[in-house]
C-alpha cells in the first residue's frame, strides 16, 4: 500500500494532467521516485519574462503535504528573490506553508513570483537593487536569462 | 525593605534606609505552583463565564491578551469583533477579497473532499470542521497537529490549515486528535506558554529547576522557589539584596568588563617612551630596558638613560622628575594624578570584590554541602532512629547559610556604591554583625556529624547539645538577616 504522501502526490498529478495547459506550468516525477519531480514553468505572456521555459525540480519526504518539499530552479535565474544557486525565497515553502497546497499551488506562486518580487527580502541583491533603481538594465538581464533558458533547454533534448 | 519570602516565616519590616523603601505599601503574596494545566483552565474557567464564550475562545482570548485581565477588560468590550479576528476567534469574511488571485487556485474546494488528502468524505473518511468551514479529515487533523507540536512551542498559535484562514486551531482539538507522546509534548508548550506570556509568572533560573514562581504584584523583590532556592522577580537572576536590580547589572558588567583590566594597567605600568607598549615594574632600580624594542629608560622622567649622570643628580637618583614637578609641568602633574586617583579606585574595588568573591565561593560550598546534609539526615535517621522531624534543623540551617551568604556577597556590591558616610557606617555594623553570625553558623554545620552516627553511643544528649546550639544560631542568623 502507497504511504499518504505517495497517494497524495499521485493525486497532484491527476489534477496537474487535469488542469489547463494554458496555465504555463507543468510537473511530472522522476521515472525511479515518486519523490522527485521535474517541473517547468513558462514566462508569463506580456512580461519581461515572456518566452522563458524555467526547469525546475521539487524534492518531497514522507510528510508531504504536512512538510514543503525542497524547490529548487535549475536554470540560471537573475531574480531579487532567487538565490544564485536556484534556491528560491518564498514565504509559503517555508514558514506560511500549508499542508492544503499542491504541486501546482506551489508553482503558480513560482510563477506568479517572477513578475511580482519582494525586494525587502532579497535573496539576491543585485538583481534587487537593480529592480528598483534601474529598471531599464534588469529587464535586460531578465531577457538575457530568458534567451539562454531556451538554449539550456535545447542542450537538454539534445542530450537525451 | 520589606522581605517577600516563603510563607513559613513572617514578613518582618524594617526600614534602615534600602533603596527600595517606598515597597513597604505593597500587599504581596506569590505563589509557587508546578506549573500544570489547572491553573491555566481556572483563569479560561472565570473569563468563560464572564464572556459566555467557549473554553477554547476564552484561551485564545487570554492568550492574545498575555493573561492581563486589566487589559483584557478596557480593550475586549470597545472592539469585540474585530479583536475577534485579529485572535483568531473569529472568520474574517473579506479575506477572499484580499487575496482574490491566490484564492482562486485553491478555489476547487469543494464540499465532499477533505483538502489536504483530497479524499472524499465518507462514514469511514470522517470530516471535522472549525467555525470557518473549512473541512478536514480527522486523519489528516492529526498530521498536521502532530507536525505542528514537534516543529516548537508555537505549535499553540497554530492557524487553520486552510490557506490565508485566519482561525487560531482551539485547544480542544489538539485534546482530541493528538496521541500519548505528542500531547505530551503539546501540554509542555501549553504551559510555556503561559509562562511565557504572563508577567506575573517567572521560571525558576536555577539550573535543573522546573518550577515557576507566580507572584501577584510585578515589583522588585525576592521570591523562594520550592526548589529552595530564592531570586529577584523583577531581573530574574540570583537574589541580590540590599541592592537593586540596577546596581547589581552594573556591578555583574564591572566585574566582567575589560575596563577594569585598563585600569589596572593604568595604574601600574607606564608606556615605553620608544615603542609605546605598557611596561611594568615591580621592583629595582629606575633603569629601565624595554623588552620590546630594547630603548633605555629611566622610569621617573621617561628620559633617555644615556642622558642621565651626575648632572641629573645621581644615575640612580632622578631629580628631573621633581624638577619638572616644583615647576609645575602640567603634563607629568596632570598624568600622575590620573594615576593616582586610578590605583585609589582599583583598590577600593579590589577590597569589595575580594570580599565579594569570598562569600561567593562560600555559598557554593554551601551549596554542595546541601545534598551531604541531606544524606546524613537519611543515615541519621536510619541509624539512630530520630524522627524526620526532628532532624529538620539541619536542612533549615543549610539553607539559612546558603540566603546569608547571598545577602552577605550583596552587601558589598551595595556598600561599593554606598556614597553616603553615615549610611555607611550603620550598614557596616550591621553586615559585621551579620558576617560574624554566618560564619559561626557555617562553621556548626560544617562539623562533621559521624560521631553522632556510632552505635556504641547511646547517650544523645551530645547530639541534642549540637541541635540546640545549631538552633540557637540559627534563628540569631535568620534574624540578623531579615532585620537588615
Amino acid at each position: 500500500m502507497n504511504s499518504n504522501a505517495e497517494r497524495r502526490l499521485l493525486k497532484d498529478l491527476k489534477k496537474l494532467q487535469n488542469e489547463d495547459s494554458s496555465s504555463g506550468i507543468t510537473a511530472t516525477p522522476d521515472e525511479d521516485s515518486l519523490y522527485r519531480w521535474k517541473a517547468v514553468i513558462f514566462g508569463p505572456d506580456d512580461t519581461e519574462w515572456e518566452g522563458g521555459i524555467f526547469r525546475l525540480i521539487l524534492e518531497f519526504t514522507e510528510d508531504y503535504p504536512n512538510k514543503p518539499p525542497k524547490v529548487k530552479f535549475l536554470s540560471k535565474m537573475f531574480h531579487p528573490n532567487i538565490y544564485n544557486d536556484g534556491s528560491i525565497c518564498l514565504d509559503i515553502l517555508q514558514n506560511m506553508w500549508s499542508p492544503v497546497y499542491d504541486i501546482s499551488s506551489i508553482l503558480t506562486s513560482i510563477q506568479s513570483l517572477l513578475c511580482d518580487p519582494n525586494t525587502k527580502s532579497p535573496a539576491n541583491n543585485e538583481a534587487a537593487e537593480m529592480y528598483s533603481k534601474n529598471y531599464k538594465e534588469y529587464v535586460q538581464r531578465v531577457k538575457e536569462v530568458v534567451e539562454f533558458s531556451l538554449q539550456d533547454d535545447e542542450e537538454d533534448v539534445a542530450m537525451n | 525593605m520589606q522581605s517577600q519570602h516563603s510563607n513559613n516565616y513572617e514578613d518582618d519590616q524594617d526600614d534602615y534606609g534600602w533603596p527600595d523603601e517606598e515597597d513597604k505599601e505593597q500587599v504581596s503574596y506569590h505563589h509557587q505552583f508546578d506549573n500544570d494545566e489547572k491553573r491555566q483552565l481556572e483563569k479560561v474557567q472565570k473569563l468563560v463565564e464572564l464572556l459566555g464564550c467557549s473554553q477554547d475562545q476564552g484561551i485564545a482570548i487570554m492568550r492574545f491578551f498575555k493573561w492581563n485581565m486589566d487589559k483584557l477588560q478596557n480593550e475586549w468590550f470597545s472592539n469585540e469583533r474585530r479583536l475577534g479576528i485579529k485572535m483568531g476567534i473569529e472568520f474574517d469574511n473579506d479575506l477572499s477579497k484580499k487575496f482574490p488571485l491566490t484564492m482562486q487556485s485553491l478555489a476547487h474546494n469543494n464540499q465532499g473532499y477533505c483538502m489536504i488528502c483530497y479524499g472524499q468524505f465518507s462514514q469511514k473518511n470522517k470530516q471535522d470542521n472549525m467555525s470557518c468551514g473549512h473541512q478536514f479529515c480527522q486523519e489528516d487533523w492529526r498530521s498536521y497537529l502532530s507536525q505542528k507540536v514537534n516543529e516548537g512551542f508555537q505549535a499553540v498559535q497554530s492557524k487553520c490549515p486552510q490557506h490565508l484562514c485566519n482561525m487560531v486551531v482551539p485547544h480542544s482539538y489538539f485534546v482530541k486528535y493528538l496521541q500519548k507522546e505528542d500531547m505530551k509534548t503539546y501540554m509542555k508548550w501549553f504551559c510555556k506558554a503561559y509562562t511565557d506570556d504572563n508577567k506575573n509568572v517567572r521560571w525558576c533560573p536555577y539550573s535543573g529547576c522546573d518550577y515557576c514562581v507566580e507572584y501577584q504584584d510585578y515589583g522588585e523583590s525576592d521570591v523562594s522557589c520550592k526548589c529552595g532556592n530564592s531570586f529577584c522577580f523583577k531581573c530574574g537572576s540570583e537574589s541580590h539584596r540590599p541592592c537593586d536590580c540596577k546596581q547589581t547589572e552594573t556591578w555583574k558588567n564591572k566585574n566582567s568588563a575589560e575596563s577594569e583590566n585598563i585600569t589596572w594597567i593604568m595604574a601600574n605600568t607606564k608606556q615605553c617612551p620608544e615603542c609605546r607598549k605598557p611596561i611594568e615594574k615591580n621592583q629595582g632600580c629606575n633603569h629601565m630596558t624595554c623588552k620590546m624594542c630594547s630603548y633605555e629608560f629611566c622610569w621617573l622622567c621617561q628620559g633617555k638613560w644615556s642622558e642621565h649622570g651626575q648632572k641629573t643628580g645621581g644615575y640612580y637618583n632622578c631629580n628631573k622628575y621633581e624638577e619638572l614637578k616644583s615647576k609645575g609641568d602640567v603634563k607629568i602633574s596632570k598624568d600622575e594624578t590620573s594615576r593616582q586617583a586610578a590605583k585609589n579606585e582599583l583598590d577600593r574595588y579590589m577590597f569589595y570584590f575580594e570580599r565579594f568573591n569570598n562569600h561567593d565561593k562560600a555559598e557554593k560550598h554551601a551549596r554542595s554541602l546541601r545534598p551531604v546534609i541531606k544524606a546524613k539526615i537519611q543515615l541519621l535517621h536510619e541509624i539512630k532512629k530520630y524522627p524526620p522531624s526532628e532532624l529538620d534543623f539541619l536542612d533549615e540551617a543549610i539553607n539559612e547559610v546558603i540566603k546569608c551568604r547571598q545577602v552577605l556577597k550583596y552587601t558589598y556590591v551595595y556598600g561599593y556604591y554606598l556614597k553616603n558616610q553615615k549610611e555607611l557606617n550603620l550598614f557596616q555594623f550591621l553586615q559585621e554583625d551579620l558576617e560574624k553570625n554566618c560564619d559561626y553558623l557555617h562553621e556548626l554545620i560544617e562539623k562533621p556529624l559521624d560521631p553522632y552516627l556510632d552505635t556504641n553511643i547511646v547517650d544523645r544528649s551530645t547530639f541534642y547539645h549540637f541541635k540546640g546550639q545549631l538552633i540557637n544560631y540559627y534563628q540569631v542568623t535568620r534574624k540578623v538577616r531579615l532585620s537588615s
